[in-house]
């Protein structure tokens, strides 16, 4: 039916190696668990989520890296949980320790999933998908348990960070200027930009921007309003401009997007 | 039935997960006639009678089968049964906008009972899954609704794995979508609208166009398709409630039960109510 269908990797699963040489692509999610880990020799999860192409090593024993698109956790329903969803600072090192039951029971459903799996197989596609489901929910579950251990004071930018990311975040988004932000939260415009490039690398119109992409993919994948809508709903008042911003952002335009990513 | 079997954390829409337990009274059985909900029954142990839609169908241990909505239908299980049914609505599957799996598409609900067959390997999954489910909704873990969905959809993705609809694959596309199109239509509008010409214009094509397809993919007229969907209702209700001929008569969309009555032997051979007395339990 699509000819120009893209070939798009929705979900990669790597098994590791000791001193395995990990890369990590721009715009996923990057989950690791490893057997052992060399500190204390526990087992350990992590989750990180890369802005720019990334390599590092891990001193790490056997284990997995699965590395998720932001797209699939969208069509999947998991963006509001944390740490997947935008309101956590993102690109954020969490690191996770995991019980060896719950580790196993992790690692029964990672080797579940279908691997190189052919999209076209709706069934193969759909088993891929409700086991990367579980995947996200336990993974989510576990960080959970893991922040309620960690100490609950966030240092002062952190908690700013937090309340600008809160900000953009509103339902509807109306266009403003950064100091009005700055005004909003009660700082002056430099100590939010510090803040921000502090905690999360961005500077405050970067961070909106991303904001906004994440916002108009979610739009684009699980519901049916048409672009205009959305381009409304963001703040565009017109629609050349939000087009051009989608395309730009998302690598696609709105439509080939929404045709990809709404599972049918 | 009672479903109150454990204290329940909390509601969710559209989901409704009930294991066969100990105190699942045997012999007491009702008729389920859920117009929205799909049913997934899973039994692993223990055999009995599937009576859906005025047939009946012998259950088998290690076997899924999948109830499609409106399709009235009846459990009866004898001896040690395990397993459990999902009530589910299209809304809780789908999410909203993205498309129902391709699997549960059922373009004729009227058809044989959807089942899969599940040996070794597979079987032992499902019940892993099954089980799962029973700890997931009995519990209050967060992101318990999410879960459950992950859960469900593994579930039905064996479903399709497993190759079917294979015939409607096979169609030839435009085909397909006047055929999926009408059906839906129907289902949705047979009470009100009975013209084979009301529904070609709501598709957007002629009447005879239409009929064309229709035969040629099922082999049966608009209009036999139309009626039978009306006659599955009518007896459903006969079956299921002890409404009066005239309450189902008017429910259905006749202005005169005479018409009705006259409908319904024309296409069974018998009146409604022989109909009804040869069902009454």
């Amino acid at each position: 039916m699509y000819a120009s269908k893209p070939n798009i990797d929705l979900v990669r699963i790597v098994r590791l190696f000791p001193s395995h040489r990990i890369s990590s692509k721009p715009g996923t999610f990057n989950i690791y668990l490893f057997e052992s880990h060399r500190p204390q020799g526990e087992k350990c999860l992590q989750v990180h989520e890369l802005a720019e192409n990334n390599q590092f090593d891990f001193p790490a024993s056997q284990g997995y890296h699965i590395s998720l698109r932001e797209e699939l956790i969208l069509m999947l329903g998991c963006g509001h949980i944390a740490p997947f969803d935008l309101c956590e600072a993102r690109g954020s090192h969490l690191i996770l320790e995991s019980a060896p039951a719950s580790f196993a029971k992790l690692a029964a459903i990672i080797e579940k999933v279908p691997r190189d799996c052919d999209l076209d197989n709706s069934g193969l596609k759909a088993r891929m998908l409700s086991l990367v489901k579980l995947l996200t929910i336990q993974v989510a579950r576990h960080h959970r348990k893991f922040q309620h251990l960690a100490p609950a004071g966030l240092l002062p930018f952190e908690d700013l960070t937090a309340r600008f990311v809160k900000l953009i975040n509103l339902e509807i988004y109306q266009r403003r200027a950064i100091c009005e932000y700055a005004r909003l939260l009660s700082v002056s415009r430099g100590i939010l930009d510090q803040a921000l490039q502090t905690t999360t690398g961005y500077t405050a119109n970067r961070l909106i921007q991303k904001t906004l992409v994440y916002k108009a993919k979610q739009a684009a994948i699980s519901s049916c309003a048409p672009m205009k809508e959305t381009a409304y709903n963001l703040g565009f008042n017109d629609m050349a401009h939000f087009s051009k911003f989608f395309r730009q952002n998302a690598g696609m335009t709105f439509s080939t997007f929404k045709q990809i990513f709404q599972n049918g | 039935m009672d479903n109150t079997r454990m204290p329940q954390p909390a509601e969710i829409d559209g989901f409704i997960f009930s294991p066969f337990g100990k105190q699942f009274a045997p012999g007491k059985s009702e008729f389920f006639n859920q117009r929205n909900h799909f049913t997934l029954v899973w039994i692993s142990s223990g055999s009995g009678v599937l009576f859906l839609d005025m047939e009946s169908f012998a259950i088998h241990p290690d076997t899924l089968y999948c109830v499609l909505p409106g399709q009235l239908y009846r459990l009866q299980i004898q001896g040690e049964k395990m397993g459990g049914e999902i009530h589910f609505t299209k809304d809780f599957i789908s999410g909203g906008a993205v498309a129902l799996p391709k699997a549960l598409v059922h373009p004729n609900p009227t058809g044989q009972v959807k089942h899969l067959e599940c040996q070794g390997h597979l079987a032992d999954e499902i019940a892993d899954i099954f089980q799962e489910i029973a700890l997931e909704y009995s519990n209050d873990y967060p992101s318990r609704s999410e879960m459950l969905h992950g859960l469900l959809s593994l579930v039905i993705s064996h479903f399709q794995q497993n190759g079917f609809p294979a015939d409607l694959n096979r169609m030839a596309s435009n085909d397909r979508l006047i055929w999926i199109r009408f059906m839906d239509s129907v289902e949705s509008n047979f009470r009100r609208q009975k013209q084979v010409r009301e529904y070609a214009a709501e598709l957007a094509v002629t009447p005879n166009y239409l009929t064309e397809v229709l035969r040629r993919v099922s082999g049966f007229s608009p209009r036999h398709h139309i009626h039978q969907r009306i006659l599955l209702e009518a007896k459903r209700l006969a079956v299921s409630s002890s409404r009066p001929a005239v309450e189902i008569a008017l429910d259905l969309g006749f202005d005169n039960p005479f018409t009705f009555s006259k409908f319904f032997k024309t296409l069974t051979g018998s009146t409604f109510t022989e109909f009804r007395k040869g069902y009454s339990i």
